[in-house]
């Protein structure tokens, strides 16, 4: 693992952090919304705020998806004057990746549109979210075989990550609040949460075993060694989503004092922001036979 | 997660372990020739690239014992081959460094190098 980050190039570095914040901000956008829909509970201002942060981090996510490109085409030449290869760059365009793009992109510009505060454009901004999550079955191991289970499964993980990743901000920004309109919108993030985590962890673990086979194998070689370390934050972050919901919550019902839990959520988001930075690394991390 | 859900999931993760044999990465089994490590004469004229899935090679480079790095010209980069020949130049004696990359039929990025010499 550690030989492989060394060896990494310039432009190879620059691929994994432009993945990581395409991930961050594209599944914040989409988690935004989602949670926009689900927690009734929220006040004027907190949807207000929450709104905005679907929509920057759309805007943010067009940026990043579009710059995976040019990238993209800098490896093929083999240096970054390949960004600006008319023959490179229609590769990387019509490879699975441009479609991934394309599609993202498109996702992104209607989730941009809760920027008006219209049930027709929660509407749209939600076939927005159903865009992005698809998009990521569009390009890599989720166009192998088997083909239709991979790409359920990998949609499953990604709506469920944004899901959660997207609770952030706006269970923050609430509990702040300390009052009763703040405890149900935890609680009622929490309930959902049960559901999707197990969805997230689930469909995570199947793709898994369908990707990687043999688990011992795998930890010979660096992408089984990044997909560990994955693995061990994402241990991490559920040990606190546990904290949150046995402990932490309860506490800010009784006694309305939401410091600590906002402390949590900072950890949480810290973790999960690790956690797609693990992902972007070993996902395009360039193994002398397979990519990964 | 109530059981009805967990038994569901469980059931469906255990069809999916079972189909799993057919997934392998298409990377593997990749070989060159002449091979890595391989001592070859000054009269090679090409070398290959032969994959077990089509692949796109994009570039082709070659560290030359002269110091100089050449691109090897072989199949257009936008077309998938299983097996990519490239025209050597002249080889003079030493070592040699290939360096390629393209990207497989699932759109990864892929990459790989190997070394050979040559001798007398
Ligand atoms: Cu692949």
């Amino acid at each position: 693992m550690g030989g492989v980050l060394v060896a990494l190039e310039l432009v190879q570095i620059a691929s994994i952090l432009v993945k990581a914040g395409m991930y961050i901000s594209v599944l914040l956008a989409a988690g935004s919304v989602i949670n926009i829909w689900l927690l009734t509970e929220l006040d004027a201002a907190a949807s207000r705020r929450l709104r905005r942060l679907a929509v920057w981090s759309a805007l943010l996510g067009v940026v990043f998806s579009a710059l995976t490109i040019p990238l993209r085409a800098a490896f093929f030449y083999g240096g970054i004057g390949g960004a600006l290869d008319p023959m490179m760059l229609q590769i990387a365009l019509s490879s699975p990746l441009g479609l991934s793009a394309a599609t993202h992109i498109l996702g992104l510009l209607a989730i941009a549109t809760v920027a008006f505060n219209r049930s027709g454009a929660r509407i749209f901004a939600m076939l927005g979210v159903a865009l992005v999550a698809i998009s990521f079955a569009l390009r890599g191991h989720a166009t192998n075989d088997p083909r239709l289970a991979l790409s359920t499964l990998f949609v499953i993980h990604i709506l469920a990550a944004s899901f959660w990743i997207g609770g952030f901000f706006p269970l923050y920004d609430m509990v702040g609040r300390g009052n009763a309109a703040a405890v149900r919108t935890v609680e009622r993030f929490g309930q959902a949460a049960l559901v999707m985590v197990g969805l997230l962890v689930g469909a995570g673990s199947v793709i898994l075993v369908i990707l990687a086979g043999n688990p011992i194998a795998v930890l010979t070689q660096p992408w089984g060694q990044f997909l560990a370390l994955k693995l061990a934050v994402v241990a991490l972050l559920l040990g606190l989503a546990g904290l949150n919901k046995l402990r932490l919550t309860p506490a800010l019902a009784k006694t309305g004092e939401g410091a600590p839990l906002r402390t949590s959520i900072q950890w949480e988001a810290a973790a999960f922001i690790l956690i797609l930075l693990v992902t972007a690394t070993f996902t395009s991390t360039v193994a002398p036979e397979h990519a990964g | 997660m109530n059981l009805r859900n967990i038994l569901t999931s469980a059931a469906f993760t255990v069809g999916l372990v079972l189909n799993a044999g057919v997934a392998v990465a298409h990377g593997k089994g990749m070989m060159t020739m002449p091979s890595n490590g391989q001592t070859v004469g000054i009269d090679t004229k090409v070398m290959h690239l032969m994959f077990t899935d089509p692949m796109q090679i994009t570039i082709v480079k070659m560290k030359a014992p002269d110091g100089n790095t050449y691109q090897i010209n072989g199949p257009a980069a936008n077309k998938a081959v299983k097996t990519w020949e490239g025209s050597l130049p002249e080889l003079a004696p030493g070592n040699y460094q290939i360096d390629w990359r393209g990207m497989s039929s699932d759109g990864h990025a892929m990459n790989g190098s190997f070394a050979f010499s040559v001798a007398n």
